[in-house]
């Protein structure tokens, strides 16, 4: 519907429901403001948007005024001119004068607004109250009082957006100060900072600085996870000094926001602890070389192996955080450069349990989009805690229950902090969440005509038969009310958001269960729901990697390379920026079997703890470092671009590749131009996928819970927070946040173990044992011991059994069952 | 008591600076109560719309500086105009008090002023400086003296006073359990919605309840209404209940501070019971409520049928006032299950709050020959409500009554299975005491109304009711109530069949489980007597609140009676005197002052309707218990929510 207007005499046609300020922006006519922000509900703080409407003794604040027919609005009569000016003067009365100082100096808007009211004297005064100083809800942003404006964006994006209200309008009237309200609510994920248009909240991590002039920002990817969030960095003399977004001209997919991770983990790639020489394993000992050097001793032992043993005694794995065109490039070197058949990626050990849904569930006409959220009426989470794996998803979640009050369900072992605003929580048993997906398809659609239409139903159905709302309720010890709403929004909903967490895929029959999840997507479908199915994944480039190994097929898998060197049929590894000895379970074994390596030459920027095995070690280049591309969860081709040269001494991975290529006078083009056409013929390429069409019949072994004295230990996720030890371990954030990992049980299982809160324990597993300090909470069902906390830092792979899962050729890395005992 | 020497309220102004006291003009626009607090006079006062000086010892510039203090300090911080607008005031205005006031201040102040009035967020910065805006008008002698140092700002102060402050709103002031209205609603809007449940729990434990039923009168005093339509108060507050319970989260609840020996015991567990249960609970006693039914929530339980109130809401904020310590005995009726004695024996103050639970007599022919068919409305609403079809048989109904038990009555015929509802109301529909959303719902369910008749004789059949006899009545003049008197014609009576007839014209109070010992003065209309000061009976340490008092009301009445009652007895446990605190007077004299204008110009853009619940369709409805009405969604709850022009205002009194 659209309204006629006028703004200064021109006539306008708005939309209805725009807000008087909105539109004048769509038609070039200037208010000024301070407090408003576009991803913000108006906060109508600064009153610098007033304007006049003619016939209403009143003036309005044009950012939180609908536009009605016929209004006739002056944005510039003398009084809101009076008034916008006495305002500024207000602000101003003791805002110190230390912008010669300030980060915000020279992008600051209320230095903007003061020169463009021309405000060069304070006709007001009043005394300056005294504050105590206490730290901020984060060690990451210091807070500066006196530079506030309290425009109180910052507590707005933290209710709105975050969900966390850490902060918070604290006293009255002129005393009125921001205050970390609940610190331990706080993420550290920087909206605050993000939205604060002066200077008031600075980062507290990096020591450099650069004032807004003598910094060059280009806007690139962020390399963290798979959400592909748009991001610009600054950077000063070749360091990079900040990540910001309020410069992105491509609004989605995150809309400005970032998480911890992609704000503050960007340092690690001027890290003192880089990686800037070559260097070759003489001994025991490392000796540097030069690049050449380098690159003989690849060359020579990598010809030697297969000369002896033949290419498939040659394995390369690389990480799924590389760009599409470094995968292209090894793979085309490996593949037919050596045609060394076992090649894989780390995708391997997320995506893999979620590929064959992926697929089945896209045949179907179904949106990957994030934006999509927002147009969902249900959202269902399976698989960890979204906030704190990809936080930016939930802050869409979030969006979209305050546009249209967007239904939440959460399937989960524990207690989530999305659980605060959802609607059906179906806390369940790790292991049955099988049973819990074929429960709500039974429930919600057994009845439904519509479905009984649809091919393959027929015989789906039948796996269902045992899966009442009752029967699944006993054996997942989900709530019976709970799992009744769950039924009824899934049955009312038009359309349908499923979020497939990285959790889901790292358990035993970890693809059965995103199969089982994808059924539930699939009947959704059948019964004429929109879907929108959204796989999480913790590498930037996942899915970009498995769009390249499907093209190049593979060979062992990543796993099974591992499996091979312990049996000693693999005999050269080549590891490119992953690190085998954090990522996989048993530590133990993964370090035999690579110590039993003839040759492992590993690419990386960092000594990592595989590094320390290789025998060759070649330093690379950060994903800042180079031009290319990603493929985000939602399927989207995302720019990579080089926002720094590469530091001295480090080499991208192409251009390894490349050279190595060169004097091997290998027949392939890895040049980059035909790098680049080879990357992207193959995105181009249609997903032929598993092919898989229909329903999945998914086989289901309930596991016994009741073994007295033991319980299940699982991790949140795997990728808790950030990756984990091949990169940005080394940021100075991660240092300053000093989180210790947290191992979460039910106060029920401590009283019949005997365990108390705050006392060690001892867990012990078949593989080892590993001493901790539980943690007693209601949020964790009975039976389990949820690990919270990066996987590096935790150590708890070395207590998993290297156990291969046969349909995704990964070894499980998500469960463990373990014993406690007091020390 | 003299009278009022000089007023400026929204503009107009009185002055009697220069007349003797008997040539006194009476203040326009405004009128102060007689007195403050039991003969305690008020010296001044100053306000939202301006401000009004009785006795001539009070410093024009001490009042202001008095009334700018308490502009900040309730200052919200959120606009800058208000937060260091009012700040750069009062520093002037205090300057100016000690005299170190600079020439041009007051041109200064006014300009101020004037933006601040005009570009503030809410009412407290649009409000607040009008009266010292006025006062430097009408005064400006008296602050140039003191700028120029030729006079102390306390100069002449003879007598001594003190000042009193609050902050009200329309709609916080018109509600009888005082919810901060613009608070909660704005905490909506923020979406901070367990927050603003915390800020409805602080003055009523039934948001749930009260965001269905209640008959709001913060609605019909919203200022929102003089620029379109009212906030949808009650839905708000609804709202904010429901997402407590859809989203599964446990009631922040106050923590007692302290555990106290002392015992409380509360006859009934009504809205107004329970309420009181509450705060004496969250206070520390230690509480027990007797309850005759084997569910909580008396008339509201009992009289408010599910379709409208579904007993799960009711229950869970019962049970948590039970999580708090408050023991309810069920099944227990004082004077058959336990004796007043005991109850005086065992506790150390007793809260009466039993309702109005008998139905009124009609006064005709037959209604106590006891026939079939013939059910009070109380009786009829209470079977129904406690899973029964009061008289299977029967499949006509009239209901006589034009309130909202008459309304419950018939709308509840539907639901269990009466095929022909009729309602007979002695007057029109326009004179019906019922909530004209509850009318139009019943005429939707094809309820036939039968106006200006009533019942003269009761026919019945072999001890069955089979028909009433009414008699068509005319309007005359206006009763003391306002709504013109009903006159029987004569000669018109006709009748209608009927297998039930149900009487809810009004509504008694049963007193008789009171034993001879406790003497309990009474009034004609056998309602308790209260010492409106005290809130205690004729009896030391007995007090009461709700309907038995005030006779038939509004749930909200009770339950804000239950919460007053609670400070009360908090008052007579403690060892301190029993009365009303400031607070509580500051909002008495706010009432007598009136809050909120009907005629006030707010002068902003209007065309934002208020949103709307979505309802059953009748023919659905009609048929069910299940709620009628589905809450907000999230969105339109925030949307809602922004509507609200948050009407804080300031009053600030020298007695």
């Amino acid at each position: 519907m659209t309204v006629h207007i006028t703004i200064n005499g021109k006539e306008i046609e708005a939309e209805k429901g725009k807000t008087i300020l909105e539109v004048a922006r769509e038609n070039d006519i200037y208010i000024p403001t301070l407090c408003y922000h576009s991803h913000l509900h108006p906060i109508g703080s600064c009153r610098l948007c007033v304007v006049d409407i003619e016939g209403y003794p009143m003036p309005m604040a044009s950012c939180t005024t609908p536009v009605t027919d016929g209004i006739k609005v002056h944005t510039n009569t003398g009084r809101v001119e009076k008034m916008r000016r006495q305002a500024m003067e207000l602000i101003l009365v003791n805002h110190p004068l230390d912008c010669p100082v300030c980060d915000k100096g020279g992008e600051c808007r209320l230095q903007d607004l003061a020169y463009e009211f021309g405000i060069a004297e304070q006709p007001y005064h009043a005394k300056k109250p005294e504050r105590e100083h206490v730290p901020f809800s984060t060690p990451l942003i210091r807070q500066w009082l006196d530079r506030c404006v309290l425009c109180l964006r910052c507590v707005h994006v933290c209710h709105e957006l975050v969900g966390n209200a850490a902060i918070d309008i604290k006293e009255t009237g002129y005393k009125s100060v921001i205050y970390p309200v609940a610190p331990e609510r706080c993420y550290s994920c920087g909206e605050c900072l993000s939205v604060c248009p002066v200077g008031a909240l600075t980062e507290a991590v990096n020591p450099f600085r650069g004032r807004v002039w003598q910094i060059e920002r280009k806007q690139t990817t962020c390399g963290q996870c798979g959400v592909g969030c748009q991001v610009e960095v600054s950077t000063y003399e070749n360091k990079p000094i900040n990540i910001k977004t309020d410069g992105v001209t491509e609004e989605g997919p995150n809309y400005g926001s970032l998480c911890v991770r992609g704000r503050f983990f960007y340092d690690y790639v001027v890290s003192e602890e880089r990686l800037v020489q070559p260097r070759i394993k003489k001994g025991k000992e490392w000796v540097t070389a030069t690049w050449d050097e380098a690159y003989e001793n690849a060359i020579d032992r990598l010809r030697e192996i297969i000369k002896e043993n033949g290419p498939d005694a040659v394995g390369f794995v690389a990480s799924a955080r590389l760009l599409n065109e470094d995968l292209v490039t090894i793979y085309e070197f490996a593949k037919k450069g050596l045609e060394v058949p076992n090649i894989d990626t780390s995708s391997r050990l997320d995506l893999a349990a979620h590929m064959g849904a992926f697929d089945a569930v896209n045949s179907v006409s179904t949106s990957n989009e994030l934006d999509s959220l927002l147009a969902s009426d249900v959202i269902i989470v399976a698989g960890g805690d979204v906030d704190l794996t990809a936080q930016v998803v939930a802050n869409r979640i979030r969006v979209a229950q305050h546009l249209h009050d967007a239904k939440v369900i959460t399937v989960n072992p524990f207690r989530t902090r999305l659980d605060e605003i959802t609607d059906a929580i179906l806390t369940c048993n790790s292991g049955t969440e099988i049973p819990v997906f074929n429960g709500l398809i039974k429930e919600a659609f057994g009845e439904n005509p519509e479905i009984q239409k649809a091919s393959g139903w027929e015989a789906f159905a039948k796996q269902l038969a045992d899966y009442s709302a009752e029967a699944v309720c006993d054996a997942a010890q989900v709530d019976g009310e709970m799992f009744e709403t769950a039924v009824e929004l899934i049955r009312e909903s038009t359309s349908i958001s499923f979020v497939a967490g990285g959790a889901l895929g790292q358990t035993p029959e970890g693809a059965q269960k995103v199969k089982a999840f994808a059924n539930l997507a699939l009947a959704c479908k059948a019964a004429g729901k929109s879907i929108t199915w959204l796989s999480l994944t913790a590498y930037a480039n996942g899915l970009g990697a498995v769009k390249v190994q499907n093209a190049y097929g593979g060979g062992l898998s990543y796993g099974e390379m591992i499996q091979a060197a312990q049996d000693g049929k693999l005999k050269a590894l080549v590891v490119v920026e992953e690190d085998p000895l954090t990522a996989l379970p048993d530590t133990a074994y993964v370090r035999e079997a690579l110590e039993k390596l003839d040759f492992l030459m590993v690419v990386d920027l960092f000594e990592s703890e595989t590094a320390k095995l290789a025998h060759l070690l070649v330093p690379s280049c950060s994903f800042m470092e180079k031009d290319g591309t990603f493929i985000n969860l939602e399927g989207k081709i995302r720019a990579i671009n080089q926002v720094m040269e590469p530091l001295e001494g480090t080499r991208a991975v192409g251009r390894i590749f490349n050279d190595i290529a060169d004097k091997m006078k290998l027949d392939v083009a890895l040049e980059p131009e035909a790098v680049q056409k080879r990357a992207s013929d193959i995105l181009k390429l249609e997903e032929k996928g598993s092919g898989h069409k229909g329903f999945f019949t998914v086989s289901y072994q309930a596991t016994r819970m009741e073994e007295n004295g033991h319980l299940f230990l699982i991790p949140a996720d795997l990728h808790y927070n950030h990756h984990y030890g091949t990169s940005d371990i080394y940021a100075m954030a991660i240092e300053k946040l000093d989180k210790e990992p947290e191992y979460l049980m039910s106060p029920k299982d401590a009283v019949r173990m005997g365990v108390e809160e705050g006392t060690e324990v001892l867990i012990q597993a078949d593989r080892g044992e590993l001493s901790i300090i539980p943690y007693l909470t209601d949020e964790v069902k009975e039976g389990h011991l949820v690990v919270k906390g990066h996987y590096h830092k935790t150590g708890i792979q070395a207590l998993f059994p290297f156990v291969m899962d046969n349909e995704t050729k990964t070894p499980v890395t998500g469960f463990v069952r373990v014993k406690l005992q007091k020390p | 008591m003299g009278g009022v020497l000089f007023s400026c309220w929204n503009g107009k102004v009185v002055d009697n600076r220069e007349k003797k006291p008997e040539e006194f003009d009476p203040p326009v626009e405004i009128s102060l109560p007689a007195d403050f607090f039991q003969g305690k006079d008020v010296k001044a006062f100053m306000g939202w719309g301006g401000f009004v000086i009785k006795d001539p010892d009070i410093s024009i510039v001490d009042l202001c500086v008095a009334f700018l203090e308490k502009v900040q300090e309730e200052s919200c911080g959120q606009c800058i105009p208000c937060r260091i607008g009012t700040k750069v005031m009062l520093e002037m205005m205090r300057d100016i008090a000690e005299g170190k006031g600079k020439k041009g201040d007051l041109d200064t102040l006014k300009s101020l002023g004037e933006s601040i009035s005009k570009s503030s967020k809410c009412t407290i910065g649009q409000t607040s400086p009008i009266p010292i805006l006025d006062a430097i008008t009408h005064f400006r002698k008296e602050f140039e003296e003191v700028l120029e140092g030729k006079k102390k700002s306390d100069e002449g102060t003879a007598t001594s006073h003190r000042f009193v402050s609050k902050v009200t709103a329309p709609c916080m002031n018109a509600c009888p359990s005082h919810l901060n209205v613009p608070r909660y609603v704005e905490l909506i809007k923020d979406g901070r919605f367990l927050d603003s449940l915390e800020v409805i729990r602080e003055n009523t434990c039934l948001p749930g309840v009260l965001g269905r039923v209640c008959v709001r009168p913060c609605e019909s005093n919203c200022r929102r209404a003089n620029v379109d339509e009212s906030i949808s108060i009650k839905y708000l507050k609804r709202f904010a209940a429901d997402f407590e319970l859809d989203k599964h989260h446990t009631p922040k609840l106050p923590k007692a501070t302290e555990k106290k020996d002392k015992k409380v015991g509360i006859i009934g567990a009504g809205p107004s019971g329970v309420t009181c249960a509450y705060y004496l609970a969250e206070k520390g006693y230690q509480v027990t409520v007797f309850e005759r039914f084997d569910e909580p929530g008396g008339m509201s339980a009992m009289g408010i049928p599910d379709y409208r109130l579904p007993r799960p809401i009711l229950r869970r904020e019962v049970e948590i006032i039970q999580s708090m310590g408050v023991e309810i005995r069920y099944n227990t009726m004082v004077g058959r299950d336990i004796t007043m004695k005991e109850i005086r024996d065992e506790f150390d103050a007793i809260f009466i709050a039993v309702g109005a639970q008998g139905s009124s007599s009609m006064r005709v022919e037959g209604e106590d020959a006891g026939y079939k068919g013939f059910i009070p409305g109380v009786k009829y609403l209470l079977d129904i409500n406690q899973g029964r079809d009061p008289y299977p048989e029967g499949k006509k109904v009239v209901v006589v009554g034009g309130g909202n038990v008459a309304i419950d009555c018939v709308r509840c015929s539907f639901r269990v299975g009466k095929e022909d509802v009729n309602l007979v109301y002695r007057r029109t529909k326009k004179e019906m005491p019922a909530d004209d959303v509850e009318i139009t719902d019943a005429e939707e369910e094809q309820v036939k109304f039968h106006f200006l008749c009533n019942p003269t004789k009761i026919i019945a059949e072999d001890g069955k009711v089979v028909g009433v006899e009414l008699i068509r009545m005319e309007l005359g003049e206006p009763d003391e109530s306002g709504r013109r008197r009903p006159i029987p014609v004569e000669g018109s009576e006709f009748v209608i069949d009927t297998d039930i007839l149900v009487p809810a014209i009004g509504q008694t109070i049963d007193l008789s489980f009171i034993d001879a010992d406790t003497q309990l003065d009474v009034t004609r209309k056998n309602t308790i007597i209260v010492n409106s000061e005290t809130m205690m009976t004729s009896v030391e340490g007995i007090f009461s609140a709700g309907d038995c008092v005030t006779g038939p009301g509004a749930l909200v009445e009770a339950a804000g009676g239950g919460r007053t009652v609670a400070f009360r007895i908090d008052q007579y446990l403690s060892g301190e005197e029993v009365k009303r605190t400031d607070e509580e007077l500051m909002e008495d004299f706010f009432s007598a002052i009136g809050v909120y204008d009907p005629k006030e110009d707010i002068g902003i853009i209007d065309g934002r309707e208020r949103k709307h619940l979505k309802m059953l369709s009748p023919e659905t409805r009609k048929y069910t218990f299940d709620e009628v009405e589905s809450g907000f969604p999230i969105n339109e709850a925030i949307e809602e929510a922004d509507r609200c022009l948050r009407c804080y205002r300031i009053g600030l009194v020298a007695i």
